[in-house]
């Protein structure tokens, strides 16, 4: 199971479309804040975490903070438009690995791509 | 105005509008960034189905692509400019073969080169450097881009990688249409473009060749042209501290913090924001 959260409505319909086509024997779950990725996490198993960094309530950093714990096997992926710098530490401390959401979303296809390859490893 | 420049409390409301701005700017091109992520997702989706639709459709998703593959360029380009100048660029350095890399962006310039008549050819000795190979990549393909646009058929671009003095020095000469002193000294700033006499590359916002300056000198390198003069070909280099083989890794990346938002009139932003994006300098008041 492949969780995205993202607040924005159009990236999280664009992404579960692309994300199930290009993984078609993937489940792609989608939550439009972190507490509602909070819930997916604590109520099933979720194997690749990616979330956006800037939402309102708990951030992608925090929310990824907390899946250390709830989901500790987990691949995490910070996915963001702000990769300053200061946010890529914050993601290497919560084990994420840091995805641009500039030029390409086949970035993250590539990302997450090479995570289940490890995962499955 | 006297010559000494403008009294403090004018220079520190220039300053403070200057940061204001850019503070602005680098919030829009975030913004722009998002709505971008979903049209991108689309348009790859289209494109798996481009066989299902007709000519004139597909015609129509071709440009539709093109377009929105130059857009994003330019708002990632307005990106970087302004982490560049506020020192926030996230460089992921390690130790890296600059003679791969180099013949790597012109192996994938080759194919425009031969279609513009334009012979290319390189030296590049085994070179170690520690260095995002992603912006070094960026900086040596702006580079050979500018010196393809600014050479007419028939004429060739040189690509060398030199060591000299504890440095390594990339250098990719042209025969193409040369620069004035003039143009030379303004490349590398924000918004410079070449005069239209020069024929140079102007595509873009101006802002590539500033980039290129951001990105080299983080890396504690410096970068430079020079030209014999207009029709006289031209030569933009950069250098790159060599890496140092005792060195036990990469040196760590320090997060830098970003800049506060300074305080200003919204009128007086909208007013700066139309006009062209250059710091202000004491003696232009």
């Amino acid at each position: 199971v492949l969780l995205l959260v993202d607040d924005d409505e159009m990236i999280l319909s664009s992404m579960q479309r692309l994300l199930r086509r290009t993984f078609p024997g993937m489940d792609v779950v989608v939550a439009p804040h972190g507490e509602a990725g909070l819930e997916h996490v604590r109520n099933g198993a979720v194997d690749l975490i990616v979330s956006d960094y800037r939402m309102p309530g708990i951030n992608g950093v925090e929310l990824l903070r907390a899946c250390q714990d709830l989901a500790p096997s987990a691949v995490r992926i910070l996915w963001t438009a702000y990769e300053t710098p200061e946010v890529a530490a914050q993601a290497r401390s919560v084990g994420a690995t840091l995805v641009s959401k500039g030029l390409d979303p086949l970035d993250l296809v590539h990302a997450i791509r090479h995570a289940w390859q490890v995962v499955e490893a | 105005m006297s010559a000494a420049g403008p009294p403090p409390d004018e220079a520190a409301r220039r300053r403070d509008l200057d940061e204001l701005r850019h503070a602005f700017v680098h919030a829009a091109a975030h913004e722009l960034r998002t709505p971008l992520a979903p049209m991108r997702a689309e348009m790859h989706l289209l494109r798996g189905r481009l066989a299902e639709l007709d000519p004139d459709a597909q015609e129509s998703v071709r440009v539709l692509d093109a377009c929105l593959t130059r857009l994003s360029a330019l708002v990632e380009l307005l990106l970087d400019a302004t982490m560049v100048k506020a020192g926030t660029l996230d460089l992921r350095k390690r130790e890296m073969d600059l003679q791969l890399l180099a013949r790597t962006c012109l192996d994938d310039l080759a194919p425009e080169a031969q279609a513009r008549g334009i012979r290319t050819s390189l030296h590049a000795p085994a070179a170690r450097v520690v260095a995002d190979p992603q912006r070094i990549s960026q900086v040596i393909d702006g580079l050979l881009r500018n010196a393809l646009h600014a050479t007419p058929p028939g004429g060739h671009v040189r690509l060398r990688v030199d060591e000299e003095e504890g440095t390594f020095r990339v250098a990719v000469g042209d025969s193409g249409v040369g620069l004035s002193p003039r143009e030379a000294e303004s490349l590398f700033q924000p918004m410079a473009r070449p005069s239209e006499a020069s024929g140079r590359a102007a595509a873009g916002p101006g802002l590539s060749l500033y980039l290129a300056k951001g990105v080299v000198e983080m890396h504690g390198g410096r970068i430079g042209c020079w030209s014999e003069g207009p029709g006289k070909g031209a030569t933009f280099w950069f250098t790159l501290p060599k890496a140092a083989t005792s060195a036990g890794g990469p040196p760590a990346e320090e997060p830098t913090p970003q800049p506060s938002r300074p305080a200003a009139a919204a009128d007086e932003l909208r007013a700066l924001l139309f006009g062209a994006w250059r710091r202000p300098t004491p003696s232009s008041a």
